[in-house]
């Protein structure tokens, strides 16, 4: 039979943490300090990654995914890179995952009878109007592929070198080279022609 | 930087800061972590609820099939699931409530979900063994009674 006894203690667990040793809680209080502080940068890499147009709600979620992540796997931080570093790698997987969310639930509205297809051009909840003269540019970067995004916001918006890049995303410089040239003549292609792509 | 879409790009960047946020502190992160635990805890646990309930409709009916009673172990199994029927019920009960829980590494999902395959392996084995009484040679009840008089 199963041990009930045992299912049960776990499940004790769930709303009854175990007492830590107080030096392992001080470091943890620590970290956690030390994640808080990335917060805001990370806020700002995610708001340029998910192409200026997430609400305030979609960039706290991904940010708080990101750091909980870090949280979870802290043991899994060997010290080989910065902890920025690594926390950056974190959050980029985190926006990964969250536009292909919305890209899957964008599709899903517009299977559904009365969805709205797409709601590119719609600007974040709060935002200011923006300038005309960028709408163009707001909306060339949001159709891009998240991949081309990625490394045209590390490089030219984050001024990141390639080499870091390549780091950040396990390539190699050569691929990200190749990837930056394809995102900036897509991005162009995209300027030139804003409904070749829709 | 070089090139005109480039250029575009860095002064929609300067246009477009995101938008405020309150600051993120460990209390948010306990928060976030808590509710994130009780979602996926809640979803575990229906699923269990799920699963044993189907398990108790499938033993019925195997209990009917059959000419005999259902064995003392059948029943034990029975008894013993309703037990964790109710102990997840009430963990449902337990993750909805406000905790002071702290962060802590989830292992809760893989340890149902490991329980759950223990207790159907557990209780179908004693399930396909033959019931004392028939083993033994005593009368078993006849079977043209309803199942309810039969277990009286």
């Amino acid at each position: 039979m199963p041990d009930l006894a045992t299912f049960w203690n776990d499940a004790r667990e769930l709303d009854e943490p175990r007492p830590r040793p107080s030096t392992a809680a001080s470091g943890e209080a620590d970290f956690h300090r030390t994640l808080c502080a990335e917060a805001p940068r990370l806020r700002r890499l995610v708001h340029r990654l998910l192409g200026f147009t997430a609400s305030a709600g979609d960039l706290d979620d991904v940010v708080q995914d990101a750091l909980l992540a870090a949280c979870r796997h802290r043991d899994g931080f060997r010290g080989e890179a910065r902890l920025s570093t690594w926390l950056t790698r974190i959050a980029l997987r985190k926006a990964h995952d969250f536009a292909r969310r919305e890209r899957l639930r964008r599709r899903l509205f517009a299977w559904l009878p009365g969805g709205r297809a797409e709601h590119l051009a719609d600007p974040p909840a709060g935002a200011e109007g923006p300038d005309e003269r960028l709408l163009p540019a707001r909306l060339a970067l949001q159709q891009l592929d998240h991949k081309d995004r990625e490394v045209l916001v590390l490089r030219y918006l984050e001024d990141r070198p390639i080499v870091a890049i390549a780091e950040l995303l396990g390539c190699t410089r050569a691929a990200i080279d190749a990837r930056l040239s394809r995102a900036r003549q897509r991005l162009r292609a995209r300027l030139d022609d804003p409904g070749a792509a829709t | 930087m070089n090139g005109p879409e480039l250029q575009l790009l860095e002064a929609l960047d300067r246009a477009s800061p995101p938008p405020p946020a309150a600051p993120i502190t460990p209390e948010t992160l306990a928060r976030r972590a808590r509710n994130v635990r009780r979602r996926r805890v809640a979803a575990v646990a229906a699923v269990l609820l799920a699963a044993t309930g189907s398990w108790f409709a499938t033993a019925a009916a195997a209990s009917d099939a059959r000419a005999d009673e259902p064995s003392p172990v059948a029943r034990q199994v029975a008894a013993e699931l309703q037990t964790l029927h109710r102990r997840v019920d009430a963990l449902l009960a337990r993750v909805s409530a406000p905790t002071t829980e702290t962060l802590r590494p989830p292992r809760d999902r893989a340890w149902l979900r490991y329980e759950l395959a223990r207790a159907r392996a557990d209780a179908l084995v004693a399930l396909d063994r033959p019931a004392p009484a028939a083993a033994s040679g005593e009368r078993a009840v006849p079977t043209d009674q309803p199942t309810e008089e039969r277990i009286r």
